[in-house]
């Protein structure tokens, strides 16, 4: 019998857990440690965050949905890592705290850490929704937005003019791409509500151009040439109005304004009446302990928190990054019953270019790993599990964000007739440059293109996935 | 040999654009901006026309099951 313990219940970490489950033995067991009672579909927050949805459309409980499939959970924080166990036993365990109060040991044979990112509002002064901004990053926030939203539009019904600010909060943010489907739905929205008229609509962020998405953008074919994916990201603001600030470090949220860094050293400032921005991430702060009990941290994680795997982490230029630097089996290169999963593992680099302003600020997005590749990680990182128990002496899965393509709906709008998406693929992830020259993809499989079918897909991608996360009939042939 | 100006050679990551120098980036405002993209009439009629839009439907829905196939 072995036992799987999985951190964390979001994409990646559910994914890996129901997968897992579904591959190992009844007598092997599957155990998930989460501190959030529910599974969040955080793609649909965007549309609590405008109001279109309330929170208990994009969440369902988990205790249900485990018990039903033989998946104990347990509703805690991981606190520590003990890959050794401790002097009196060297089974490995990891110390939780549960949420009803108390610590537990929980042992395991293989481990996976899915525990996703922490949000770092305090890495920029008044930023967040205990302070001067707020979030759509969990449905709590979201409802926050919402609610400010309500406000402002009763303000523009009685008159007044009001100035929205949507973007990122901090230089190294990741995760523009669900910033950039609040911004053009709150326009939506307003339009929707009859108030656009009297709001300003501007978007900062960290992207060295509109369109980056942390993925140093796209190229696509478009009327006869291979366009950049920032015209495509620009035509949509430029329609719709939309204000944009691009190379910004938010250095200070005030109640009515922002402090921001551009790249060549100039600080500005930019007044609103609404600021929704993205706080940047790390890993959630997980200690790890020896047998003896010297703190052996550094070995398994990074300084920002995000767990070693098997990426290549020597410094070298951007000029040296190569897609042979991003990991292939999530597996830890202390330990290999531990592995990482979704936004837990630590990217060996950016893969957008790098910037850095004057004064040493940088100024660049960090790589997104939400989505279809979070979802894909944590299948394959199960898959490998399952294979190791059955006595495989070493992972049989990869999934390179360098080998791995994306699908990417971002609504623009949400109306059964007159919204419509943007709709993108990229392949792969991480460009390669060389097998695609020039552009670091495949053409014949990256596009873009807005339009109403694109809503459509995302809202069957919104049942989809919920369907498949409550694990109903027929859930493991829904693709990730 | 490539030249001085094949991509080989401008480029920091074989094929990537070189980094452009650094520069700040003031506010773009929309509606005055000559230089930005916009949609043509015709453009923004087909992105809500429904016959149109159910075709395109099909095809996304192809091509992002081609992307899923293609990376397993």
């Amino acid at each position: 019998m072995s036992r799987v313990v999985i951190l964390g219940a979001g994409i990646s970490g559910h994914t890996a857990a129901a997968f897992a489950r579904k591959w190992l033995a009844r007598n092997d067991s599957v155990t998930v440690v989460s501190p959030v009672e529910y599974y969040n579909w955080i793609p649909s927050n965007i549309w609590v965050g405008v109001g279109l949805m309330r929170p208990g459309q994009v969440t369902f409980p988990l205790a249900p949905v485990y018990a039903r499939n033989g998946i104990e959970f347990k509703q805690a924080w991981a606190r520590a890592i003990h890959p050794e166990g401790d002097a009196g036993d060297p089974a490995p365990y990891v110390v939780i705290e549960r949420a009803s109060g108390g610590t537990e040991k929980v042992p395991y044979d293989f481990l996976v850490n899915a525990t996703g990112p922490r949000l770092r509002f305090d890495k920029t002064e008044g930023l967040g929704p205990e302070a001067n901004s707020l979030s759509v990053c969990t449905p709590e926030h979201a409802v926050q937005a919402s609610a400010a939203l309500d406000e402002a539009v009763e303000r523009m019904r009685r008159g007044e003019r009001q100035r929205f600010l949507v973007g990122v909060g901090h230089g190294t943010c990741t995760c523009e791409g669900a910033a950039f489907e609040y911004v053009v739905n709150l326009e939506f929205e307003l339009r929707a509500r009859g108030v656009r008229d009297k709001a300003d609509i501007t978007w900062i962020t960290n992207e060295y151009e509109l369109g980056d998405f942390g993925m140093g953008g796209m190229h696509m074919r478009r009327g006869g040439y291979v366009v950049p994916s920032n015209l495509f990201t620009e035509s949509l603001f430029a329609e719709r109005d939309i204000d944009w600030i691009t190379r910004a470090h938010v250095s200070q949220v005030e109640q009515d304004r922002v402090h921001y860094e551009t790249l060549d050293g100039a600080q500005r400032e930019q007044e609103f009446d609404f600021a929704m921005l993205l706080p940047p991430f790390s890993g959630v702060g997980l200690h790890a302990y020896a047998r003896d009990g010297s703190d052996i941290t550094g070995q398994l994680f990074q300084p920002n928190d995000f767990m070693r795997v098997d990426a290549d982490y020597t410094a070298k230029p951007c000029e040296q990054w190569s897609p042979g630097d991003w990991p292939r089996t999530y597996q830890s290169p202390a330990y290999a019953n531990i592995f990482a999963a979704g936004i837990a593992f630590a990217p060996p680099h950016a893969i957008s270019l790098p910037h850095t302003s004057p004064s040493g600020t940088v100024i660049a997005p960090a790589p997104p790993r939400t989505g279809m590749p979070s979802a894909e990680i944590g299948k394959t990182v199960a898959r490998s599990i399952a294979d190791m128990v059955r006595g495989s002496g070493q992972p049989t899965r990869t999934a390179s964000m360098a080998e791995m393509g994306a699908a990417c709906v971002a609504s623009a709008g949400a109306h059964l007739l007159t919204g419509t998406a943007a709709s993108m693929t990229v392949y792969p992830i991480v460009p390669d440059f060389a097998r695609y020259p020039l552009y670091g993809r495949d053409l014949d499989y990256t596009f873009g293109e807005i339009g109403l079918a694109g809503h459509w897909i995302k809202i069957l991608l919104h049942h989809m996935f919920l369907y498949k996360a409550r694990l109903r009939p027929g859930w493991a042939l829904i693709p990730e | 040999m490539p030249g001085p100006d094949s991509p080989a050679d401008r480029s920091p990551r074989s094929g990537a654009a070189a980094p452009a120098p650094e520069s700040g980036s003031v506010k773009v405002t929309a509606s005055s901006t000559p230089y930005a993209t916009r949609p043509t009439r015709w453009t923004l009629f087909l992105r809500t026309f429904v016959p149109w839009q159910l075709w395109r439907f099909a095809r996304i829905n192809l091509k992002m099951i081609r992307i899923i196939r293609r990376s397993r």
